[in-house]
This record gives structure tokens, C-alpha cells and sequence, in this order.
């Protein structure tokens, strides 16, 4: 071995603790590193993630309703609407009528080809989704178009019988009404008689539904505010939609959840820079400060005319010896006590080592070299 | 043979106001052994540092052979063509006392296995026993250092070596047996030895006595 590799070697062993203590620091600052990186994207993804959503209930009339659609500060809108006065006579006089396949618990569909949960609940077509205990009884089957009135849906049946009318007149007056109403195309069949008086229709579709009353009044309407700091904003807009409207609506809009993830991922996003800044600076700082500690072996070695250069990489390479190996250990710690997603932490880590690596190569190498250039004499005078 | 030459050097301390070597001049010949005395203070370790190539002269110049140093690698010519032993020891901490010995030879290139062997042979004439050879230099009295310190310099194998106080911590004993090393160094090797010191005894050894007042240099 040349004696800088042995002398290198004895930089890192002689002295243990100050290697140590090096190494630990080094760790602790990785290990801080990394848990606030996992953090930050655990409360990043939860903020980006945060869907605040305004349920409004009580009957908003389904005008109001799409007056805030298009507001620009919701999307995403899931409507429910209660027939109270349903006549079918298969159902007990109360017919749900729903926007979303999503608000479904559990029950399997049986999709006609081509559809799906997602097809379905984003569609702008006029498809329906009802019980397959319903339609059995009713005569429908998957693909056939259901006429929905205001009291229901008609039954295939009752659609044979409208037909069957003789009376021209009545005929007439059947088939004005007829075009009035929107035909939905039956595109699932539920397999759960839990849902055999519900039926599910997208919400783009509800704008057929005009007919069924004048004011067709949503039991339960519910948005997701698309920026939820402007959660205010919305409560005011809809406090104005909502000033012509005579029943009392109540919206539930709760943003504290989502205001106390802000605020965490808000505190962390300020803490993150300057944590790095003060683990690069301590880094860089405290190898210089080890280095400074040991001048007067520099100075010796600069007397037995090692070169200034030869001297400050000796000391520089001890000290990012220590750094890497510590750097790793924290690592290491992070992926054990954390067990973040290592593909996203990885990338960052690299960095992180990197600039930690060239501060402390920075720090103890000016230190190595403020070192050098003193004046040998000076520091060889001297006993200690 | 003209080893080394002080032509009109001045030198102040950066920060310091009066001059700690007023215009020194001397030849160094090769094969003599010089004595500096004079009391503390007077300038006789900074005009050595001068010699040893650790500092340049404020006013003046220093020349090996023909050479100034100012045009050389200082670098190199501490390595190879100066060794010193300090009056603080200056041993490498981090390395035995062996390995201190054999650090000069093997940074000038020479094979491990012999810069340890002429290592543990010089260790052994300047007096420290072979079980002394693998301890650190702290686990030394100031002595025992101080003739590693010795040791390191008879191994390197430089046409001039420069002492300073190399005797303060020993007893007479020792005193003798290293002067008789240095003086062996000049006359037998034709090196030349520059020892400055406070001991008359060891000044009587010198070839010839320098003596250093207040920064001025003259020769006895
Ligand atoms: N680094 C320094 N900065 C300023 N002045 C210094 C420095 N080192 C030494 N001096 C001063 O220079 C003068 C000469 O010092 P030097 O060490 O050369 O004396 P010396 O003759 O070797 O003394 P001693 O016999 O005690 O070793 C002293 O007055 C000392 O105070
Ligand atoms: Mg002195």
C-alpha cells in the first residue's frame, strides 16, 4: 500500500470517535433528509388529492343545480332525486332516482357490451341502470329503450297497452306526451333486489327530466369544489343561486380537514428547502471544522514536503469516506423505519448525496487548504 | 563544496514591524557540521525555517548549490533535498514511530520493505529498541521522540539537514551519541549539518559557531 493509502487508512481508524462522529452526522442528516422527503410527498399527494365536496340537501331545484355546474368552481356533480309519488304498481310508491353508479354499494351490474361503471357514470347518452328484479318483472331487458315519466318508468306492458289504444284522440295526446319523455336505453341490470326502486341515470342525462316538473327539486346534490380555497367563494355563489328559492336547502361544506392538510403540507413545503440548506451547511461546515483540527498535521506533512494538493485530498477523501458511508446508513434507515416507494425517493436521494458529498468536499477541502498554506513555522513551533 | 548560501537576508513575521533576521549572510559548505547559538528569540529557528525552504526571505536570497530557491519546487526540495528536525519533534500522530522514520524514504520512492528496514536499523542507532518501533509517537517520552525525530532525518538520504535544538531533551549520554551520528553524517557522508542549540557542548562538536544577537548573524 502507498503511504497515502496507509495514511488515509489511519485518518479513518486512528482516531475512531472523530470518524464516528462524522459518519452519525452524516446519517442523522440523510435520515432527516429522507423522512421529510417521504413526508412531503405523503402531504403533497394529500393535498393534491383533498376533495372537498359540498352536499347540498332539502330540494335544490335542479335550475339552481346547474347553475352550479357551471359555475367553474365545482365539478364532478352527483345527483339524487326521490319519487315520492311513483304509481308503478311493482314499486312502493317511492322511486330513487340516482346520477351515479358510485353512490351503488357493493351490488355487482351486469353491463350491456361496451359499458362499464366509468362509461356509465361519465356518459352523456340517455342510458339507464335498473334492478334486474325490476326489469324482470317489467318485461326489460339489456339494450331496450325505457320510457321514464314523471311518475316512473313505464313497463313494457303498459308501453303494449299505449299501443293498443284505439281512441284516436287519447292516441294523440299519448304520443305528444310520449316524445316528451326521454327513452333511456337500459345499458346495466343491477343483481340486488336492495335496488329494485332505484334507478340510475347519468347526471348529463337530467336535463331530460325537465318535464317531470316544472321544478324538478334534487333531494341530495353534492359537488367537489375544484379549489377548495375558494370554498368561500362557492358558499357566497351559492347563497345567491339559492336567494329565489323558497324551500330551505342547507349545504354542508366542511373544509377543516382539508385546511389542516394545507397547512401541514404548506409547513413542511417551507421547511423543506431550508432543512436542506442546513444539512448541506453542517455538512460542509463540520468536516472543515474536523479538518481545522488537525492543521498542525498538515502542517507537518507540508514540512516534509507532501504538496498542498496532496494534503487537502488526503484530508478531503477521509472525510467524504465517512460522509458516503453515513449517507448510505441514512438511507438505509429511511427505506427501513419509512418503507417509501424507493423508484420516487431514489432520484432525490441521489441528489441529495450529491450536493451533501460536495459540500463536504467544499467544506473540508477550503479548511485542508486554509490549512496548507499556513505558515508551517508558525504551526510546528509549537508543541501541541 | 558550497551546499547552501544566505546572501543578505532579511525576514520580518506577516503583521510584525521589526525585522527577526537582519541581513544574514553565510556560506554552508557540504562535509561540515555548523553550530547556530544564541539566546531565545534571536531568530534562530526562522532563520532556519529559511534554510529549510518552509519560508521565503523578505530581502535576500537562498542558494543551493547555484540554485535560488526561489526558482525551485519547494515542494520537492523538502522532500528530497532538505530534512529537518524540529525543535517541536513534529511527528506524525496518525503514524508509528517506524512508519514516521520510513514516511520521507517512501515518499521519494523507495520500496516499502527497505524504507522499513532502514527505518528500524536508524531507530536503533539513535537508541530506541525494536519493541518501541510499533507504538505511536505519544506513547514516547520527549526524548525517545525527539530521536525518532532524528531518525527520520539521518534516513532521508538529503545532501543538507538542519537541526534545531535536537539535543534539548536528552541527557548527556544521548546528547553524545547523536552528535557523534551528525558529526559521522558530515564527515563520512559529506553532508551538510546545520544544528542550531543552546548546549556548548554540542556547539563544541561544530566546525564552526554561528552566533545569532537580535536577528544579526556572525560567525565566531
Ligand atoms: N509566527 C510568528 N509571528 C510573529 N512573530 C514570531 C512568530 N514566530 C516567532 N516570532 C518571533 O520571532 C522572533 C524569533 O523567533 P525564533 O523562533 O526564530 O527564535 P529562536 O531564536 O528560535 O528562539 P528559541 O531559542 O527560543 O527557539 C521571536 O521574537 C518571536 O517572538
Ligand atoms: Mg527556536
Amino acid at each position: 500500500m502507498s503511504w497515502k493509502g496507509r495514511y488515509l487508512c489511519r485518518l479513518l481508524t486512528r482516531v475512531p470517535v472523530r470518524s464516528l462522529l462524522s459518519l452519525v452526522l452524516a446519517a442523522l442528516l440523510a435520515f432527516a433528509f429522507g423522512a421529510l422527503t417521504v413526508l412531503r410527498g405523503i402531504y403533497g399527494e394529500a393535498y393534491r388529492n383533498v376533495d372537498v365536496r359540498g352536499v347540498f340537501y332539502g330540494g335544490l331545484p335542479y335550475t339552481a343545480a346547474q347553475k352550479l355546474e357551471k359555475s367553474g368552481l365545482v365539478r364532478d356533480p352527483g345527483y339524487e332525486y326521490i319519487n315520492r309519488d311513483c304509481e308503478i304498481e311493482y314499486h312502493g310508491g317511492t322511486l330513487y332516482f340516482v346520477s351515479h353508479i358510485r353512490y351503488l354499494a357493493q351490488a355487482e351490474v351486469d353491463w350491456l357490451e361496451g359499458w362499464d361503471e366509468a362509461a356509465f357514470d361519465s356518459s352523456d347518452e340517455q342510458v339507464c341502470v335498473m334492478s334486474a328484479g325490476s326489469a324482470l318483472m317489467m318485461g326489460f331487458s339489456l339494450g331496450d329503450p325505457v320510457r321514464v315519466e314523471e311518475t316512473g318508468y313505464t313497463s313494457a306492458l303498459a308501453r303494449e297497452l299505449d299501443k293498443w289504444q284505439t281512441d284516436e284522440d287519447w292516441n294523440e295526446t299519448l304520443v305528444v306526451r310520449d316524445q316528451r319523455r326521454p327513452r333511456m336505453q337500459l345499458v346495466g341490470l343491477i343483481q340486488s333486489d336492495e335496488y329494485d326502486n332505484t334507478l340510475y341515470i347519468p347526471v348529463t342525462a337530467w336535463k331530460h327530466f325537465y318535464w317531470i316538473s316544472n321544478q324538478l327539486t334534487l333531494d341530495l346534490a353534492e359537488y367537489s369544489l375544484t379549489d377548495y380555497h375558494r370554498a368561500e367563494e362557492f358558499r357566497e355563489y351559492a347563497k345567491e343561486v339559492l336567494s329565489h328559492v323558497q324551500n330551505i336547502v342547507k349545504l354542508e361544506l366542511d373544509t377543516s380537514y382539508a385546511d389542516r392538510i394545507y397547512n401541514i403540507h404548506r409547513l413542511i413545503e417551507t421547511l423543506y428547502p431550508l432543512t436542506i440548506g442546513a444539512a448541506l451547511l453542517l455538512g460542509g461546515i463540520l468536516p472543515g471544522l474536523t479538518v481545522l483540527h488537525v492543521s498542525r498535521e498538515i502542517s507537518i506533512l507540508r514540512a516534509l514536503g507532501v504538496k498542498t494538493g496532496a494534503c487537502t485530498g488526503l484530508y478531503v477523501m477521509a472525510q467524504i469516506l465517512c460522509a458516503f458511508v453515513g449517507l448510505a446508513l441514512g438511507f438505509l434507515l429511511v427505506l427501513l423505519i419509512q418503507r417509501p416507494d424507493p423508484g420516487t425517493i431514489v432520484r432525490l436521494f441521489g441528489l441529495y448525496i450529491a450536493a451533501h458529498l460536495a459540500a463536504c468536499a467544499a467544506g473540508s477541502g477550503i479548511f485542508a487548504w486554509l490549512c496548507a498554506r499556513k505558515h508551517v513555522l508558525a504551526q510546528l513551533q509549537s508543541k501541541e | 563544496m558550497s551546499a547552501l548560501t544566505l546572501q543578505n537576508v532579511s525576514y520580518t513575521y506577516p503583521g510584525g514591524t521589526t525585522p527577526v533576521v537582519k541581513s544574514a549572510s553565510c556560506n554552508f559548505e557540504t562535509g561540515k557540521i555548523y553550530a547556530v547559538v544564541g539566546p531565545s528569540g534571536s531568530g534562530k529557528s526562522t532563520l532556519l525555517s529559511m534554510l529549510a525552504g518552509l519560508d521565503m526571505p523578505g530581502e535576500g536570497d537562498v542558494v543551493l548549490g547555484d540554485e535560488n530557491l526561489k526558482n525551485l519546487d519547494l515542494d520537492k526540495y523538502r522532500r528530497e533535498g532538505v530534512s529537518i528536525i524540529f525543535q517541536a519533534f513534529c511527528l506524525l500522530p496518525l503514524l508509528t514511530v517506524r512508519e514516521n522514520v520510513s514516511l520521507p524514504m517512501e515518499m521519494q520512492g523507495i520500496p516499502e520493505s527497505d524504507a522499513r528496514q532502514r527505518a528500524a536499523e536508524a531507530l536503533v542507532k539513535v537508541g530506541i529498541e525494536e519493541s518501541k518501533h510499533k507504538r505511536f509517537p505519544s506513547a514516547l517520552s520527549g526524548g525517545e521522540q525527539q530521536r525518532v525525530a532524528i531518525a527520520r532525518s539521518l534516513c532521508s538520504g538529503a545532501p543538507v539537514l538542519l537541526a534545531d535544538e535536537p539535543t534539548g531533551n536528552l541527557d548527556g549520554e544521548n546528547t553524545r551519541i547523536v552528535m557523534e551520528i551528525l558529526r559521522r553524517l558530515a564527515h563520512e557522508e559529506g553532508r551538510c549539518v546545520i544544528v542550531v542549540t543552546h548546549d556548548p557542548e554540542v556547539a563544541d562538536t561544530a566546525d564552526l559557531v554561528l552566533r545569532m544577537k537580535d536577528g544579526v548573524l556572525t560567525a565566531e
